[in-house]
């Protein structure tokens, strides 16, 4: 089912692997959300903000974050969203292998959307996948940021 | 709503510090981008609209039910 506008994925994901294993569920699922990558916390602001040659990702958009990357962690990019005027009321979902409680409280403490476990295997990893694909099609978007520039 | 709206409820939600980590779904007929924009302001998980006629609710509850068998609630 299309959504309108279609909402642009934003995988941030060091792991090529687990690049791949997200993107191939998602094809099974016939989602066909585009989906951006970004290796890390650093390159997904960037991505976000529209800097270092990259065009800003448009809007609507949700992130699914890892935790463990290189550079910036995915506990550091939540805190650094947060606290950016245009970014912060972003919707974010951690993709994640830890099922360490820590880093849940640390993530739902940024007000993530939800906390998905990546090494939840078939069944249970694709049933977490179908649950974003609904996300994307039932959930009315931010459009902007209270803060952004209004356009003319 | 009566007494203390969604938005003042969720601003007392996020200013109180044993709560300010729960996660919300706002469910409501308002189909205004301002009520979308401030919801998010307050970090909601999601805002959902009660107005989706028959199958847009059904696939709103469905993508709830769908959602607590597969997200990680923090166990504290």
């Amino acid at each position: 089912m299309p959504s309108f506008p279609e909402v642009n994925i934003l995988l941030v994901e060091d792991d090529e692997i687990d690049v791949r294993s997200v993107k191939r569920a998602f094809q099974t699922q016939k989602i066909a959300n585009p989906i951006f990558q970004a290796s890390d916390g650093v390159e997904a602001l960037e991505m976000l903000r529209g800097e270092a040659g990259h065009a800003p990702l448009p809007r609507p958009y949700l992130i699914l974050l890892d935790l463990k990357m290189p550079r910036m962690n995915g506990i550091q990019f939540l805190h650094e969203i947060r606290a950016d005027t245009e970014l912060h009321d972003s919707i974010v979902f951690v993709l994640t292998t830890s099922d360490d409680d820590r880093d849940k409280v640390a993530a739902y403490e940024k007000n993530v959307a939800g906390y998905l476990l990546k090494q939840d295997v078939g069944d249970d990893f694709m049933n977490a996948i179908r649950m974003l694909d609904y996300f994307t099609i039932s959930v009315q978007f931010p459009l902007k940021s209270v803060n952004a520039a209004t356009t003319a | 709503m009566p007494r203390m709206n969604g938005i003042q409820f969720l601003k007392e939600l996020r200013g109180d510090p044993r709560l300010s980590d729960s996660v919300v779904f706002v469910l409501t007929t308002s189909d205004h981008d301002e009520d979308k924009e401030s919801a998010y302001e307050h970090n909601v998980a999601g805002y959902l609209l009660k107005s989706g006629i028959g199958n847009d609710f059904m696939t709103a509850i469905r993508m709830l039910d769908s959602y607590m068998d597969s997200i990680q609630f923090p166990a504290k």
